[in-house]
């Protein structure tokens, strides 16, 4: 079968950009867990002054509210990059927003590995 | 990615910054003495003085910019605030500028942006720029100066601006007098040799008229404060010290510095500024092994390795895989930043000041309510946030002390006058800190006639001690000394079948001297290392024909954890208490001879939950039958306090918690920093004459521990100030009969300890001591206890251990307890019939030696129980103890001694 380069551009194209789109959702997955116990772990670190239930009930409060903006930032990685890659598959700035927001999942990755 | 890291990095130096400006109390010790300073010179006083021979003995360490800068704020109480802040925009500005420097000469922003932002991220510069010191002022002077020189190297005005700002650097903090103007005239020497004359001559002439202006006005105090006494002792250990941690905080900065350094030559613009700054830098930086020196000798090295990072990034721009390495290796760099940051900035230093926030803010009361001078260290912040001057640096005059520079003669006697009405001592669990601050000769002074009243944020409270100075125990002297002829030795009985046993205790019968109640600790395992997964109860045993038969019984409701601790002791009436720690709470229970000895468990009573740490002790009154409970007991929520309990109804109701004046913080306690008070144990005298003994050091808690007295003239409601009577390098046991009070000891040093028995036949007012352990070597460690009874006709009867023959080399480390504990231990019995004048000769009790292998490990810890127990009757003495006969497990041994 004779396969035309252009062809096989197209036909790559999309399945490329779906599969960039799920390692992005899997990343930022990885992302929403490791930024959670980043920010939990450094709070208990620097910020409390004494222990109790008071001390107890603001990492609550702070989880739920971080809990609450990372899952907005999930929701636009997946629905948003979704949208947007949808719309622009093969394009470079398709590519281009696929390359920063994979270099930012995988630096929160590694800064997680010293904080 | 890099950005990323450096944003994180950033924001934990404000976040940093924040917490520091913020905190109420001193960060550290050399906060106050600038304060101090800034006040004088807010009133118009000379700083630097020459003379010493009178208060204050305060040295100003720097030049005055600083101080000046802060005097507007300094008799505010927004002083600490209003520094701090300084050192924070300082550091701000200081990244400002090494930014621009790097941007003017490569016009590159990421490589600008770089070189500012590892400059916060440095983990010296995060905890620095935190607080109130001279540091980041001089550096942010510094670094202007150098911009500006960048900036315009052929202006005169520029030359005249940067001149300036060098100076003002250099009046900040002398040290800034090497590494930037080095850099300076490098750079200018490179671009126009002729204004790098003219910035020496400025520079040099305007720091020399100002250095002789300042000498003349002070009469040589400048120089001697900011040189001479400088000059402090060079100790390489913490030169090396502080250059591996370096080395781990900022190992590629430190080789992009030597690449710099080797090979930037011909190929970057800066490198006559780079390379002096880095070796100026580097020269200044090595003064670190001075002694009280800290990291802030790093910050300009840090504000050049930041500027060579910089570079190196502008001069691999045009090299793109070069550069991708860079960004790589400065990202790895900044983690490693930030890791160190959240370590050493946060974890060990502010995070550990801020955990005492609470325990400052009672320490700076004590220190509002107090009138007159007050010696302090780490804490003279509290005297100055009174807006009252320091009296004394200890650290400074003690370094000059040493230096045979000052003569500390009327401050000694000023401690002996007890002319201070508080003496705040910090000191750190690891680490002789304390021993750096004060001469030997001032501490020895302050423990002589001051006592520590209590320990509050790792700092111990002194107050002038109340009567005669010293202590009341002598030396022991080599007592009279007879063969136990008359001793009839009962046949060896082992009371419970129970296979691990710990903790025994004795009581007879004041009644029936036939009836006995022995008690023990038993565990479901020899090794409880896990104690969530071990059983740990009492276990009483009753025996009503002398120790011949025994039987069994819980004197407690089955614990949903463990109850442990346990006390026996019969009251005057025949009736039997049982009393130990039931799931965190002091519980107490009670039978009489008519039930035989059956005890209800429905009717054991909770005493109190408030003991902190130490056993809690009981004893009965064998006269009137008041029960007395002594134990460490909280106070005011974060303070333990040696206390009684007393009861006069048998338990139902305890009337009252008396407290003696030596509080210690609990968490202090908790956190390992301080000793709990231990082994605190009622003497009942005459006339309603009561007394507390107990054990504790005032520091880390190793051995010798302080042996304390208070008394009491009212049944122990109200207590006299707490007395230093002696030292002890083991546990304690105390007895008493009439008007005489015993406490068994051991006296020595870490190598030779023998025991000795402290007596006082007046309640307490004068003791006599006496060793009563002959020629026996005794066992040392904290569970070695020995135990002492006295007979209704005031026979004294003696038990302790001894280290066996056979292991006469053994030592156990008294700092490490018995983890590693491997001696064998035999156990000894003495007794005396004439009040102390002569004592028996020690007799062997254990017909096999006692391995120290086979004691319940409860946490790691194996330990037979902190003391041994002996009951005494008129005709005979039951010693307890737990041998170790069989292949494993303990037993629980007694047999009756006739005398």
């Amino acid at each position: 079968m004779n396969i035309h380069p252009g062809e096989q551009k197209k036909f790559s194209a999309p399945a490329t950009a779906f599969s960039l789109w799920l390692a992005t959702v899997i990343l930022a997955t990885w992302d929403f867990l490791v930024i959670r116990g980043m920010v939990l772990r450094t709070y208990v670190r620097i910020l409390p002054v004494g222990g109790g239930s008071e001390a107890a009930d603001v990492i609550t409060l702070i989880h739920i509210i971080l809990v609450i903006i990372l899952a907005i930032f999930w929701i636009g990685v997946v629905i948003g990059g979704a949208e947007y890659h949808y719309k622009r598959v093969g394009r470079p700035d398709s590519w281009k927003l696929f390359s920063r927001t994979l270099a930012v999942e995988l630096s929160i990755l590694f800064l997680a590995v010293f904080i | 990615m890099l950005r990323l890291f450096l944003g994180v990095a950033v924001l934990l130096f404000i976040i940093h910054a924040l917490l520091s400006v913020f905190f109420p109390y001193p960060l550290d010790y050399g906060e106050a003495p600038l304060v101090d300073q800034a006040m004088r010179l807010a009133a118009g006083q000379n700083i630097y003085r020459t003379e010493m021979a009178s208060p204050p003995y305060t040295i100003a360490n720097y030049p005055p910019v600083y101080p000046l800068v802060l005097a507007p704020f300094a008799h505010s109480d927004i002083a600490f605030l209003a520094g701090r802040a300084i050192s924070v925009l300082s550091a701000i500005a200081t990244a400002i500028f090494l930014g621009l420097i790097i941007h003017h000469t490569s016009q590159d922003r990421l490589s600008a942006l770089a070189s500012g932002a590892i400059f916060l991220a440095i983990p010296y510069v995060v905890y620095w720029s935190g607080l109130l010191r001279v540091d980041m002022l001089a550096l942010a002077l510094s670094t202007a100066a150098l911009y500006l020189l960048v900036r315009s190297p052929g202006s005169r005005w520029g030359i005249a601006g940067a001149g300036l700002l060098l100076v003002a650097a250099i009046y900040t903090r002398q040290s800034y007098a090497l590494a930037a103007p080095l850099a300076a005239l490098a750079w200018l020497w490179s671009q126009a040799r002729r204004r790098a004359i003219e910035l020496a001559l400025l520079v040099g002439g305007l720091s020399l008229i100002l250095f002789i202006l300042l000498n003349i006005l002070t009469n040589g105090g400048f120089f001697f404060n900011i040189v001479t006494a400088n000059a402090n002792e060079f100790m390489m250990s913490q030169l090396s010290w502080n250059l591996n941690n370096l080395a781990a905080a900022t190992p590629i900065l430190l080789i992009l510095g030597a690449l710099l350094l080797f090979f930037g030559w011909g190929r970057m613009s800066l490198w006559p500024l780079l390379a002096l700054y880095l070796i100026g830098a580097t020269i200044s930086a090595l003064t670190i092994g001075k002694i009280g020196s800290n990291v802030n000798y790093f910050l300009e090295l840090s504000a050049a390795l930041s500027l060579a990072a910089g570079a190196f990034l502008a001069w691999s721009q045009a090299h793109p895989w070069r550069l991708t390495g860079l960004l790589a290796l400065l990202t790895l760099q900044t983690g490693l930043l930030m890791q160190t940051t959240l370590a050493q900035a946060f974890d060990e230093r502010l995070s550990f000041r801020r955990k005492d926030e609470i325990a400052l803010g009672n320490l700076a009361a004590i220190v509002a309510e107090t009138d007159g001078p007050i010696l302090a260290d780490e804490f003279m912040g509290l005297i100055t946030m009174q807006q009252r001057p320091l009296y004394m640096q200890p650290f400074e005059v003690t370094q000059l002390a040493r230096a045979q520079q000052w003569d500390q003669t009327a401050l000694l006697q000023d401690i002996e006058q007890q002319a201070f009405p508080l003496i705040l001592i910090y000191r750190l669990p690891a680490y002789p800190l304390h021993e750096e601050r004060w001469t030997s000769e001032m501490l020895a002074a302050i423990e002589k006639h001051y006592r520590p009243a209590r320990i509050e944020a790792g700092a111990v409270i002194y107050r002038p001690q109340e009567g005669q100075p010293g202590l009341a125990i002598p030396s022991p002297s080599q007592g009279n000394s007879f063969k136990p002829e008359a001793i009839q030795l009962g046949p060896l009985r082992r009371i419970t079948q129970a296979p691990y046993v710990l903790q025994p205790q004795i009581s007879v019968s004041p009644t029936n001297p036939e009836h006995l109640a022995a008690l023990a600790m038993t565990s479901s395992f020899a090794r409880c290392d896990d104690l969530s997964k071990c059983q740990a109860d009492l276990l009483l045993h009753i025996s009503t024909d002398g120790g011949a038969t025994w039987t069994d019984q819980r004197p407690f409701s089955q614990p949903r954890q463990f109850t442990i601790e346990g006390n026996v002791s019969f009251g005057p009436d025949g009736s039997l208490y049982v009393l130990g720690i039931r799931d965190g709470a002091i519980v107490l229970n009670k039978t009489d001879p008519d039930t035989g000895y059956e005890f209800n468990r429905s009717n054991q009573n909770e005493v109190t939950r408030a003991q902190v740490a130490a056993r809690p002790w009981l004893r009965v009154d064998p006269q009137g039958g008041d029960l007395f409970l002594t134990y460490a007991a909280q106070y005011r929520d974060t303070l333990a306090t040696p206390s009684l309990n007393r009861s006069s109804d048998g338990g139902a109701n305890w009337s009252f918690t008396a407290r003696v004046d030596q509080s210690i913080s609990i968490a202090d306690i908790q956190s390992g920093r301080i000793a709990p008070p231990g082994d605190i144990q009622v003497l009942l005298g005459e006339d309603n004459q009561v007394a507390l003994v107990w054990i504790w050091r005032g520091d880390t808690g190793g051995w010798p521990r302080d042996l304390w007295l208070a008394v009491s003239s009212d049944g122990g409601e109200n207590f006299s100030a707490p007395r230093r009577i002696g030292e002890t390098w083991g546990p304690i046991h105390a007895a008493s009969y009439g008007a005489n009070y015993y406490i068994i000891y051991q006296s020595g040093s870490q190598q030779a300890q023998e025991l000795a028995l402290a007596s006082s036949q007046n309640n307490g007012r004068t003791w006599s001591s006496t060793v009563v352990s002959g020629d026996i070597p005794i066992a040392t460690g904290s569970d070695k206890g020995p135990a002492i009874g006295v007979a209704p006709d005031g026979t004294l009867d003696l038990l302790f251990y001894g280290l066996d023959e056979s292991a006469k080399d053994c030592a156990v480390d008294l700092e490490t307890a018995e983890a590693g504990d491997r001696c064998v231990y035999d156990v000894y019995y003495a007794y005396s019939r004439d009040g102390c004048q002569s004592f028996s000769e020690p007799l062997l009790l254990n017909e096999l030696f006692i391995r120290a292998t086979l004691f319940v490990q409860i946490g790691g810890l194996a330990q037979a129980g902190p003391y041994l127990s002996i009951a005494s009757s008129d005709v005979y003495a039951y010693p307890i103890w737990i041998n170790t006969e069989e292949s494993e497990g303990t037993q629980m041994y007694t047999r009756q001694i006739e005398r």
